[in-house]
């Protein structure tokens, strides 16, 4: 006959929270997301402080119009994503789907006030190598915001199928932490691209 | 369906027959093509990473081949100047990355999971979607032979000649795409691996207690996490030059050519400590087997894997003396190039000391091994001298560099994974290599390779440029060349010698048995080839060499090979703490799927797409591929990562 194991408490089974492989894997798969734009801002800054015919950047410093409030979207999306992780740890279904809705539409929001951003640009990617590094860098950007989007849209989903409990719900957990990085990608280009020419 | 249960107390036992019949049910993979296709079984997998490298190699080698009879004699025209620089592009971008990162990403894939006590790697499809990615971007690349436009810059591909303006053909469009669609396989591996060496293992697999072959491929992939980016970014910012008219690298338009070149080197440098780095963790773990003695050093050499490849991120501009940078500059990276030559020289001292202080078989695997650590040192010391500023601005560019790069990719790479197999293949297949036929193909390869290589030392000091395609009578430079011709074929029989060997051993080597080297690892605790469920029950080790605890007496408990976890509730292995190795949750792994397979179509539909303009496909090939990625991440029940509703 067999035994049980003998010196542990009972062990976890699954995907559970911080424990899931799915977490492990996103925190790698961030890193390296995060060496992504590492390199487009270490090209930004090499172009930046090389030698160049006149002013960097050559049509003056970004307009912040749309900026400042895209900042102010994207921080309020990680509070709501946060809201939302926080509560179907906690049990509560009311929060996540809430949370998780209002994410949703901020991240469209945010995509939206970039477009608007892009159209109000008096250049466009094929004019000097300032825009196209500012059409890069922001398309990258926006790119994970999408990838974002699909990922919340999808969690959505399955919270509404009523996926999700307090002990099962790592696939919002992975979301959050990568829809955490999103924002902080955002305030890394927010300050490379927009605040430093203005402290040339 | 039951509900999945949250937590239990995992049952113990010892390895009987009932429980292997039952595991062997669960974890068996499909029969046939279904099976190979679908198959999420680590060891399949690792045979095909293996298979597939090999194949590269073949392909790369014929190149390299044809090359040498063209530069067998002077003034020679069996290629035309094109032709050349497609060979040469395709030999180095087919050796250096399709061949010699997945070689060793096979080994790791199939031996992390034995080498760890557990079942699986971390992400069981994930592992399937590296291997697919890399054998469909190498198909794209080879790809652009069939079109009539292969890549023809080189492997590091510098503009301004891989521009739009100077290459106008799918050339180069080939080079950049295949390296992106590559560096998803490289991503998705590389998580695979580091996710796994810090979670799926046994009880009491501590860091400390880690083969250093998981030292050295956790190393490269970690690095390959933070390096493949540089080159994926420059890959596409290059292919925007080409497509879209932006002014990253052209001169003319503001752009900065050089910006390429610092990118290309802060990954190509780190890349190259990635293909050497595990095959140094092969030696480090099978040599010692064959000296019948723990590895001299175990700590230090761990650590000199780990700062080699720390290091090995801050030597890239040793690549660009000759491009005018600021002398400053270039006295650090200098400086840093010739430190890094401090922790291999630990490894080296430390396998010389394995072998002076224990007693030597001389098996065909330690013939490789040796030959390894004496073109090791000889392929040092020709980098190490071209790391001084003064030295390289005369050698570089010319056959000297084709030599180092030669001795330290051949002799670091090619020499330890032949080895390896020798050492492993017994454990793959169940059956022995022939030991006379390997100790023939080594002395051929040996030969060949120094008779091929060595002279290219002496061609590059002579001046002899590298990449033309042929060279005048009367400068010195024939007879040298010509050696290098012979020895270029003798090294490729020695090669074909070793195929042979494996396709006869297949059928008709020796018996293996499960642990014929005596060695020490739990790879060699299960049978041979391992089930498909690896470990009947999760062993728990208490020493680096669980296997010869009995006579080395240095473990504080002892280890348990043929009694311990059970979990035989579906697909389950044990997750671990990351440093200490206590038991920490119990993993349901997923089954076979296709998924893997399919979303490797889509991505090749995009890059199809992209490359022949029609953006259409690319864009059929994305929306596709994204929905097969929710139902991949859908999440299940049975793999514990949702609840059931109540009322099902």
């Amino acid at each position: 006959m067999s035994e049980t194991f003998p010196y542990r408490p009972p062990l976890p089974i699954g995907s559970i929270g911080l424990r899931s492989s799915g977490f492990w894997g996103v925190v790698f798969l961030v890193l390296s997301e995060a060496s992504i734009f590492a390199y487009l801002f270490f090209a930004y800054y090499y172009f930046s402080t090389q030698p160049h015919p006149g002013p960097w950047p050559p049509s003056g410093p970004p307009d912040l119009t749309w900026a400042i409030p895209q900042s102010v979207i994207v921080l309020l999306g990680s509070a709501t994503m946060w809201w939302a992780n926080r509560g179907i740890a906690r049990g509560a279904r009311a929060p996540l789907l809430l949370g998780l809705a209002a994410t949703l539409v901020l991240a469209i929001a945010f995509l939206a006030l970039q477009l608007a951003d892009w159209f109000d640009k008096p250049f466009s990617l094929a004019t000097d190598p300032y825009s196209s590094l500012y059409f890069t860098i922001g398309g990258f950007h926006l790119a994970h915001e999408f990838v974002g989007i699909v990922m919340i849209a999808a969690v959505l989903a399955w919270s509404a199928l009523g996926y999700f409990g307090p002990v099962r719900h790592a696939p919002v957990t992975v979301t959050a932490f990568y829809w955490y990085f999103v924002t902080v990608i955002w305030l890394a280009l927010f300050f490379t691209l927009y605040i430093t020419p203005y402290l040339a | 369906m039951t509900v999945l249960e949250h937590e239990r107390l995992p049952e113990v036992d010892e390895r009987n027959v009932a429980l292997q019949l039952k595991l062997e049910e669960m974890w068996e993979s499909a029969p046939g093509l279904r099976g190979w296709l679908s198959t999420v079984d680590h060891k399949e997998i690792g045979i095909m990473y293996l298979v597939t490298a090999f194949a590269f190699l073949v392909a790369g080698g014929i190149q390299a081949l044809i090359m040498r009879l063209q530069l067998a004699g002077p003034d020679q025209h069996l290629l035309t100047p094109e032709q050349y620089n497609e060979l040469f592009s395709m030999h180095g971008n087919t050796m250096i990355f399709w061949y010699a990162f997945p070689v060793l990403s096979g080994f790791s894939n199939y031996f992390w999971p034995l080498l760890l006590g557990a079942r699986d790697m971390a992400f069981p499809r994930l592992n399937a979607f590296s291997y697919w990615v890399f054998l469909a971007s190498g198909i794209f690349l080879y790809c652009s032979f069939a079109v009539g436009a292969a890549p023809n810059d080189g492997w590091f591909n510098y503009p301004p000649y891989a521009s739009r303006e100077f290459n106008p053909g799918p050339n180069i469009d080939f080079y950049l795409l295949a390296l992106i669609f590559f560096g998803i396989s490289l991503t998705a591996g590389g998580i695979n691996f580091v996710v796994t060496s810090l979670r799926t293992r046994c009880p009491g697999m501590s860091v400390n207690r880690f083969p250093v072959v998981i030292w050295g491929t956790l190393s490269a992939n970690a690095a390959g996490l933070l390096a493949v980016p540089t080159v994926s970014v420059a890959c596409f910012l290059l292919w925007m030059d080409r497509q879209f008219g932006t002014h990253f690298f052209n001169a003319q338009n503001g752009g900065q050519p050089l910006l390429w070149q610092h990118l290309f080197w802060m990954f190509a440098h780190p890349w190259v400590y990635m293909i050497v780095l595990p095959a140094m963790g092969i030696v480090s773990d099978a040599l010692p087997v064959f000296c019948r003695r723990p590895l001299v050093g175990y700590a230090a050499v761990c650590l000199a894997t780990v700062v080699t490849m720390m290091i090995g991120f801050g030597v890239w501009v040793h690549h660009m003396f000759a491009v005018g940078l600021p002398s400053l500059g270039m006295s650090f990276f200098a400086a840093t190039s010739i430190l890094i030559s401090l922790p291999s020289g630990v490894q080296v001292f430390s396998w010389l000391a394995t072998i002076w202080t224990g007693r030597p078989i001389y098996t065909a695997a330690f013939h490789y091994f040796a030959g390894f650590i004496v073109l090791l040192v000889i392929g040092g010391v020709s980098g190490f001298v071209t790391g001084s500023v003064p030295v390289d601005w005369q050698l570089t560019d010319t056959y000297w560099v084709v030599a180092h790069i030669h001795y330290v990719l051949i002799g670091i790479n090619l020499f330890p994974v032949i080895g390896g197999l020798f050492y492993w293949f017994p454990k793959m297949t169940g059956r022995m290599l022939d030991e006379r036929l390997g100790k023939w193909s080594f002395w051929v390869m040996f030969v060949g390779f120094n008779l091929g290589f060595f002279p290219m030392h002496i061609t590059g000091l002579l001046g002899m440029p590298r990449r033309v395609y042929t060279y005048p009578a009367g400068v010195g430079w024939t007879v040298p060349n010509l050696i290098t011709t012979i020895g270029a074929f003798i090294l490729a029989v020695g090669i074909l010698m070793f195929f042979v060997n494996v396709f006869v051993s297949l059928r008709r080597g020796r018996t293996a048995g499960p642990n014929p080297w005596d060695a020490p690892t739990l790879e060699w605790a299960t049978r041979s080839p391992p089930p498909p469920y690896n470990f009947a029950v999760i062993p728990s080790v208490a020493s680096r060499h669980p296997l010869w605890e009995e006579r080395l007496q240095e473990a504080e408990g002892t280890s348990v090979v043929d009694r311990g976890l059970v979990l035989d509730h579906h697909h389950e292995t044990l997750a671990v703490t990351a440093l200490d190795g206590e038991p920490d949750v119990i993993l349901k792994m997923p089954t076979e799927s296709y998924l893997p397979l399919l979303v490797t179509l889509c991505i090749s539909i995009f890059f199809a797409g992209l490359v022949s303009t029609l953006w259409w496909l690319a864009a059929v090939g994305a929306v596709l591929g994204i929905a097969l990625c929710v139902a991949w991440l859908w999440p299940l029940p049975e793999v514990g990562q949702r609840e059931v509703p109540a009322d099902v």
